[in-house]
């Protein structure tokens, strides 16, 4: 099964979070480096962190997961982060 | 008494409450430990229902479980959960879940067993970085939405399944 490329995978991201309120304060999507384990690791930096709604953030988790259990072999691992 | 994962879960959301004085980030330390924590509540919760369903739930039968409990391997959780949590299962296990009466075609896993499977799948690559890449950034946000997960999981498994039986199925 083919890998999502990083500048994909970016667009697909910016996408789902549009209508949902956490795309209000999603300013950046960081892929690091994949490291050959399986798990593909996604940043996402917010604003004001502290205040999103987490069972939000779940949602929006939930949904990436779903958009690409069949477009990338790699188990989607989404974490959150402070935007610069 | 309160069961063993709530009991980690407890312990999982202790570490993330802040001390009325404390300023800035929590330490990293004790995010990373709260999330392995998390990990470990999914963990056991699942080694003991499988335990009790496969060996009985009679508590003179703890230690008969705890020992098959042993037996079970992250690896072989995490092969298994990746087949079962796509909109359609791996064909190697259709069997498996097929009902008796189902036509042919490809099968989804209940929905409370995709999103068990997902959660594990998230709490694995989390606790894995959280125990052994201090490179791999983790907030205190990630650890505050796994422990809603994993509840959220444990909770979803709770009622779309049967309470296990008391007498010894297998043993």
């Amino acid at each position: 099964m083919a890998q999502v490329d990083s500048k994909s995978l970016e667009k697909l991201i910016f996408r789902l979070a549009e209508p949902l309120e956490v795309g209000k304060v999603l300013r950046q999507v960081e892929i690091p480096p994949d490291e050959g384990d399986g798990v593909l690791r996604i940043i996402l930096r917010l604003d004001d962190l502290d205040k999103a709604d987490t069972k939000d953030l779940l949602k929006f988790i939930e949904a990436v997961e779903d958009s690409l259990i069949e477009k990338d072999e790699r188990f989607p691992s989404v974490r959150f982060a402070e935007a610069a | 008494m309160a069961s063993y994962e709530r009991e980690m879960l407890v312990a999982a959301r202790i570490l993330l409450v802040r001390s009325p004085n404390s300023r800035g980030r929590l330490p990293d330390a004790r995010v990373r430990r709260s999330i392995s924590t998390t990990y470990y509540a999914l963990f056991h919760f699942l080694i003991e229902e499988a335990g009790k369903r496969l060996v009985g739930a009679d508590n003179f039968l703890r230690s008969r479980r705890r020992i098959l409990a042993r037996n079970f391997t992250r690896s072989g959780l995490k092969t298994t959960f990746a087949k079962i949590r796509g909109q359609t299962i791996d064909q190697s296990v259709e069997g498996f879940l097929r009902g008796a009466n189902a036509g042919p075609g490809r099968i989804a896993a209940p929905p409370f067993a995709r999103s068990f499977a997902s959660a594990f799948l998230d709490a694995h690559s989390k606790r894995e970085d959280a125990d052994y890449d201090r490179n791999e950034f983790l907030t205190a946000a990630d650890a505050d939405i796994l422990i809603k997960r994993v509840e959220a999981a444990v909770q979803d498994w709770n009622a779309a399944t049967d309470p296990p039986a008391s007498t010894p199925c297998i043993c």
